[in-house]
């Protein structure tokens, strides 16, 4: 498995599609606006940190599984790279 | 010896990320065995200064490309899709890198020890 973090909208438009069928994507920092986007489709099983949707204000309506820093780090133990999209 | 892929996405531009990148890829050379991976808008890098596209005139750094054999990086990958998404023929390149298919680019994360985005 494979952790694919973005942290801008653009980063989770330009690489989300090269992730496998596997891999986990979480939206960190100001990734998490994607989620302010009403065309915004999450994929199935979309990471986000719920600190950063805290910071910002943000109440996601789509369908997105919340995670904290701590579930991160077990994230970032399990999987076999961390490829960090910008 | 350590084998640590460095995924260059950034364009070349306003910012300095390109450059930055590439000095990370020498850098990272020197202590374990790189290889590169252009990808995105950082296939934009490769394009040679007497290619045929017209393009503002811009600080040339991608020179040093050529160099990379002589820092010991000798794999030197470039997304398909991204390359040909872009409308960019062999041509336009400075350097002549292995283009992989998208799904060759997934598999490649795992032959690698680490993975480095920039």
């Amino acid at each position: 498995m494979i952790l694919h973090t973005f942290n801008s909208p653009e980063a989770f438009a330009r690489h989300s599609q090269r992730a496998a069928s596997t891999d986990q994507l979480l939206l960190i920092e100001d990734g998490v606006f994607c989620l302010v986007d009403p065309a915004f489709s999450p994929p199935a099983g979309l990471l986000a940190l719920q600190e950063d949707l805290e910071l910002r204000g943000i109440t996601p309506s789509q369908t997105v599984n919340l995670i904290s820093y701590k579930t991160w780090v077990d994230l970032v133990v399990q999987s076999q790279h961390t490829l960090s999209w910008t | 010896m350590r084998q640590i892929l460095f995924v260059l996405s950034h364009g070349p531009g306003s910012t300095i990320a390109a450059q930055e990148s590439f000095d990370a890829l020498l850098a990272g050379s020197a202590f374990a065995e790189a290889s590169a991976l252009f990808i995105g808008n950082g296939v934009l890098q490769l394009i040679t200064s007497d290619s045929q596209l017209e393009m503002p005139p811009r600080k040339n750094f991608n020179v040093a490309f050529s160099a990379m054999p002589d820092f010991d990086i000798h794999r030197i990958y470039c997304c398909a899709a991204s390359f040909h998404e872009r409308g960019l023929i062999h041509q336009d390149l400075c350097i002549r890198p292995k283009l992989l298919q998208p799904d060759a680019v997934a598999e490649l994360w795992k032959t690698f020890d680490r993975v480095l985005c920039f």
